[in-house]
């Protein structure tokens, strides 16, 4: 690794000063970052501490409030994408900005500023050449249409696609999700060599051994406030995690209470695989809260799709109150007590327009049914009952939903399990968007739940409320459940710890190819988990 | 946050009922404008001459708000309603003992079309709008064909056509009907969880699918029901005309959609109200009688009607829903304006 002398090498990146406020939340407070040329500054942090809206500043999409961005040492005035770009700016996108019909060179030549434009007939020849120098020309080859490339690949593909602008600075959002170990490595051989050539990269993440691994320095994010940078070689693993963690919370989280009855086993997922997720297996008993942590884009919500039947699962069984299930369709899990509270409620969960009635009574008009006719007294009565037990603001129970606040809007969707109650609960980020007040009633209303002998999965991007609120926490990186934190270990530090530290998947594991799942498609190797999506 | 009490019950029931006011003050206005300059539109005789029209037109007219509740659109109703009215002639072959199987044919054909419509559109996920105007085609070609199989101007059944001109209570039966199958459709959607699940259906899609309703079944069989709808039109049309031709349906193209929007139906489906929209169609039929009776030429006719129907939609009922509540929120407490806002 050679080292460009760090303190006279110049600053390509600059923010200084930076704040941006979200509605009420406040996104990034008085930020200040740099990155030199040649260096690799990683940042880290928690879901939500603010990493997208910096990666967002500093590429011109989002507008700071205060605050300026230098960009090569040229200040970028107005909050514009193209303005970044020319002033020396790249970023690796996801996924998803290239064209997928055309072959690699092609998209190349297309990401390619026309002045650095080779003769297009060349054009072949000229993308070779790049993949060389970025240490990829094993892994990508020009002729490959872009839409036939692995989910790895393209990931590796887009970064070689921000190459070709030749820029000071390229940004990384979270790379390496998608990747197996020999990617990572293949990633970071191609970082490597940008760094060589002088090149600065930011490079956000939340995997904190792939971040020593590469970084020469690393800025730590915790609630849009920087916790100070720190160089990689004189900073350890635990260091930083305390760095990331520590975040006040002021909601107080309702005690489980003693189970009265013998736990049953009420949800067994075997060896279940789907889109990018799985081989996954695990077991709720009745009366628990189950937590999923993990970083976004592990596989968290294609798993609760999949157990609610949206998308059909490609192996594996799930027995849900004794019914082994065939989760081909929406109606079938419900039937059998498997209830899904999805996180967006407005497109997913509630039907806007209709009243607080008919939102919560939809998935148990039999118990208000005789001969296909509704009791709407005995309904109103029930659904009157619930406004007041769940405290939901509403002037009335006929008020459509779309006008009532997002924490309300969440207990409408809660109620429905209170008239249904169903066996299993899967509560998909159940917090979200919803104001402190309300986020405690609905934790009580998921523990009453419990209580009663349900059994809940609960995901949520929150350590602090999986600690609180949880019996047990499970771990999901890639697409698999890597750990398991029981009870009596569980705190915001523990499961972040377990976040970060987010062991790789093994090969093998990422194959479809394992001894359970005969029907899985066939590969070479562990990509085409995602590659067949 | 506090809520207040204060009749907020009623504040929230009058909101939900805003979209559907425009289509009564319309009427109400209509009368009064007909009252003054063409008051023979309010005789008993031309009253008694539009109702069983008008009650046709809200026949079809719920038949597309079913399809609109879906998020969808039906343009195959002028096909159905021709082929439903000259199954009539040419099933019926003049005979009173045929008028029963006709009418079985005319709606067990039109459920055929419909469920066509349905599995295209509510099975495989085409745009409804191309495939029920192409089916509209496809059908009325089959009329065309079918039409020359018996002689031109051939009656429907004396019996039927008889019966349509009879009085139940100084009006034709063919309105009670209409007024019948609207009362039905109301009660469903009040009283029973099919109705309940239907138009939730509508309201969101997605979030019913997540909850377990079965989304494309509902909406491959409101085409179904749709279409039954627009062959009693055609049926009972048909006994009206006594010799209906292969162009008896023109107007039911765009009548039950302007009645439809007119009746303060969401078009992105989900809300809508039977009696609205059956109100709508008698208003509509009634401003085409007032036009006829002020002797306009049938330019200014069509001008006219088309203004009124761009006027239903700068009224309909998503909008009025939303200025509505916008006014209301503005009056009320600024802290819970605030609190909902930090949570967007």
């Amino acid at each position: 690794m050679s080292e460009v002398s760090k303190e006279t090498a110049p600053t390509v990146l600059e923010l200084t000063g930076v704040s941006r406020q979200f509605g009420a939340v406040r996104a990034l407070s008085d930020v200040s970052f740099e990155c030199r040329a040649g260096e690799i500054h990683a940042l880290v942090g928690e879901n939500g501490s603010g990493k997208s809206t910096l990666l967002g500043i500093a590429s011109g999409f989002v507008e700071p409030d205060t605050g300026t961005v230098r960009i090569g040492g040229k200040e970028l005035r107005t909050d514009s994408p193209a303005l970044a770009r020319k002033l020396g700016l790249a970023m690796a996108y996801q996924d998803g900005s290239s064209v997928g019909a055309e072959p690699v060179k092609n998209n190349f030549y297309m990401a390619a500023p026309p002045d650095k434009r080779p003769p297009y007939w060349r054009r072949k020849k000229w993308a070779r050449k790049l993949l060389a120098e970025f240490d990829l020309e094993m892994e990508l080859f020009p002729d490959v249409p872009a839409g036939y490339l692995t989910m790895a690949e393209r990931q590796l593909f887009e970064v070689a696609k921000a190459l070709v602008t030749d820029p000071k600075v390229l940004l990384l959002d979270e790379p390496t999700t998608a990747l197996g170990p020999d990617e990572v490595e293949a990633l970071h051989r191609t970082i490597l060599a940008c760094k060589r050539k002088g090149v600065g990269v930011v490079y956000v993440s939340h995997r904190l051994p792939e971040v020593l691994e590469v970084a020469d320095r690393i800025t730590v994010l915790r609630d849009g406030k920087t916790q100070g940078t720190f160089d990689a070689r004189a900073t350890s693993e635990a260091e930083l995690v305390e760095r990331i963690v520590g975040r006040p919370f002021d909601a107080a989280f309702p005690p489980p209470t003693p189970r009265k009855e013998e736990p049953r086993e009420v949800l067994i997922v075997d060896g279940l695989q789907g889109q990018s997720f799985g081989p996954v297996s695990f077991i709720l008993q009745s009366g628990e809260i189950v937590g999923i942590a993990g970083a976004e884009g592990n596989g968290q919500p294609q798993l609760f799709d999949c157990l609610a039947g949206r998308t059909p699962p490609r192996a594996g069984r799930v027995v849900c109150d004794g019914k082994e299930l065939s989760l081909i369709s929406t109606h079938e899990p419900v039937a059998a007590g498997l209830m899904l509270l999805p996180g967006n409620r407005k497109t997913e969960a509630l039907m806007g327009v209709l009243g607080v009635r008919v939102n919560a009574t939809i998935q148990s008009l039999d118990k208000f049914t005789t001969f296909g006719i509704l009791r709407r007294r005995a309904e109103r009565r029930a659904v009157q009952r619930l406004v007041e037990q769940l405290e939901i603001r509403t002037p009335s129970i006929d008020q459509p939903v779309e006008f009532l606040s997002g924490g309300n809007q969440q207990k409408v969707s809660v109620a429905r399990s209170f008239l249904r109650e169903p066996a299993v609960i899967m509560a998909y980020e159940p917090t979200q968007g919803v104001d402190i007040g309300a986020r405690f009633d609905i934790y009580a209303a998921l523990r009453s739940r419990a209580d009663a002998g349900a059994a809940i999965l609960v995901k949520s991007s929150d350590p602090i409320e999986l600690s609180g609120l949880c019996d047990r926490v499970l771990v999901m990186s890639r697409g698999t459940i890597v750990e398991e934190i029981p009870g009596d270990e569980l705190s915001e530090v523990r499961i972040v710890e377990a976040i970060v530290r987010g062991p790789g998947m093994s090969k093998s594991a990422r194959s479809p190819l394992g001894a359970a799942m005969p029907k899985a498609p066939s590969s070479s190797n562990g990509s085409s988990v995602e590659g067949s999506a | 946050m506090t809520t207040p009490r204060l009749s907020s019950a009623a504040v929230s029931s009058f909101v939900v009922a805003s979209r559907y006011v425009p289509v009564y003050l319309a009427l109400l206005l209509l009368i009064g404008v007909a009252a003054i300059w063409a008051p023979e539109t309010l005789s008993s005789v031309s009253l008694r001459a539009i109702a069983p029209y008008g009650a046709l037109l809200g026949v079809a007219a719920l038949g597309q708000m079913l399809v609109v509740m879906t998020g969808g659109i039906d343009l195959s109703t002028p096909g159905t309603v021709t082929l439903a009215a000259a199954i009539m002639v040419g099933v019926g072959q003049g005979s009173d003992e045929r008028i029963g199987i006709a009418i079985l044919t005319a709606v067990g054909v039109a459920a055929l079309i419909g469920l066509v419509n349905g599995l295209l559109i509510g099975g495989i996920n085409l745009n409804p709008l191309i495939v029920t105007l192409a089916m509209g085609q496809v059908v009325i070609g089959v009329v065309n064909r079918y039409g020359r199989t018996f002689p031109v101007q051939s009656p429907v059944p004396e019996g039927w056509s008889s019966w349509t001109f009879t009085r139940i209570m100084g009006i034709s039966p063919v309105f009670w009907l209409g007024l019948a199958i609207t009362l039905l459709l109301i009660l469903g959607f009040r009283y029973t969880s099919v109705g309940r699940r239907f138009q939730v259906v509508g309201a969101n899609p997605v979030a019913s699918h997540v909850v377990g309703i079965r989304v494309n079944l509902n909406r491959i069989l409101v085409y179904v029901v749709a279409a039954v709808l627009y062959a009693l039109t055609g049926v009972a049309l048909a006994g009206l005309l006594k010799t209906p031709g292969v162009s008896v349906a023109s107007q039911y193209l765009l009548g039950p959609i302007a009645a439809v929007v007119i009746g303060g139906a969401s078009l992105t489906g989900g809300l809508a109200s039977s009696m609205s929209t059956f109100a709508a169609a008698i208003f509509l039929t009634g401003l085409n009688q007032m036009l006829l009776t002020l002797g306009l030429p049938t330019a200014i006719q069509n001008v006219v009607f088309g203004l009124v129907i761009i006027g239903g939609m700068l009224v309909s009922g998503d909008r009025i829903i939303k200025a509505v509540e916008r006014v209301l929120r503005e009056r009320r407490r600024p802290s819970r304006l605030k609190a909902e806002t930090t949570e967007a």
